[in-house]
């Protein structure tokens, strides 16, 4: 995939803006390790560490379970028409959840918008939260 | 006996140990007599998504200073400054006959508190997330350098997640 044309990063945009709307794009956040090092991570990593619920000396779940059926690419302000979108199953409505929404990101935009998406949606097929 | 392994065990004797690189490049190796505790709080509040999102970490590091010591004119700061200085800790753990460390974080200090009298200096501040991304963005040579700065890695590449060829969008 590639981007041909340069974005409208918007006014003021700063180098954490566009580094957050490159890796929202790639299906990851950014953050910085322990070590200083600034790394992009995935939302639905290929391999999990198994916590046990033993090791932890307190623990809070979650009130929502979450299964990704849907990715929608939208601008604020024009929520109900979504730039673009991708479902597993157009059948099934967008909800919290099933839904992620990329918001305001300036590399989707026409022409690129529904293939990003729908490649986002192939890399995080199977992305789910359940509480215990 | 491994650090995982030493980690988990139900029975552990931890310690801590870090360094201060000051803006000068002058750095101070902190012992655990130094430091007194840490913190470092990261992520997101209320179980949003962080899709897109460029998480930035705030940490916390108060250390021991007895009769004013990290103070100006103290015993080891002397006529040095803490303000932006990179403090990074790490955690050790016990495992037989040594000590086995890990990285747990790392932050510019960005405020320095310590009381009249006090023994003790807290030092706090956010991570490079915050300082070294803050400026404006205008071309992606200059995300490119930041980055690279922290050596930006993909481990999710493998997941052949919808890649961006950086260098075709030409922000320039």
């Amino acid at each position: 995939m590639s981007i041909p044309a340069r974005p409208d990063w918007g006014e003021g945009c700063t180098l954490r803006r566009a580094l957050g709307m490159a890796a929202g794009a790639m299906g990851c956040f950014a953050r910085v390790t322990p070590q200083g090092r600034i790394r992009l991570q995935s939302v639905w990593p290929a391999s999990f560490r198994a916590l046990a619920a033993g090791k932890c000396l307190s623990m809070s779940l979650s009130s929502l379970d979450f299964a990704l059926n849907r990715v929608r690419a939208v601008n604020s302000g024009n929520e109900e028409t979504p730039l673009a979108e991708a479902a597993l199953n157009a059948a099934l409505p967008a909800g919290a959840s099933n839904t992620l929404e990329l918001r305001d990101n300036a590399l989707l935009r026409a022409g690129s918008a529904q293939s990003l998406t729908s490649g986002l949606l192939a890399a995080l097929s199977g992305m789910t939260n359940y509480t215990l | 006996m491994d650090y995982q392994t030493a980690i988990s065990a139900a029975c552990r004797t931890l310690t801590a140990r870090g360094s201060l690189t000051l803006t000068t490049g002058y750095t101070y190796a902190l012992s655990a007599d130094d430091i007194l505790s840490f913190r470092f709080e990261e992520g997101v509040q209320g179980g949003d998504m962080l899709l897109g999102g460029a998480v930035g970490a705030h940490g916390q590091l108060t250390l021991a200073s007895p009769a004013g010591a990290w103070l100006p004119g103290g015993e080891r700061l002397g006529t040095r400054t803490l303000n932006g200085a990179a403090a990074t800790l790490e955690i050790g753990v016990l495992a037989g006959d040594e000590t086995l460390y890990q990285p747990c974080g790392r932050f510019i200090v960005s405020r320095i508190e310590s009381g009249e009298g006090q023994d003790s200096v807290t030092l706090s501040g956010y991570d490079e997330m915050v300082h070294a991304l803050a400026a404006p963005f205008s071309r992606w040579a200059d995300l490119s350098a930041a980055a690279q700065r922290g050596a930006c890695a993909h481990p999710g590449a493998e997941r052949s997640a919808p890649m961006i060829r950086c260098r075709t969008a030409t922000a320039r």
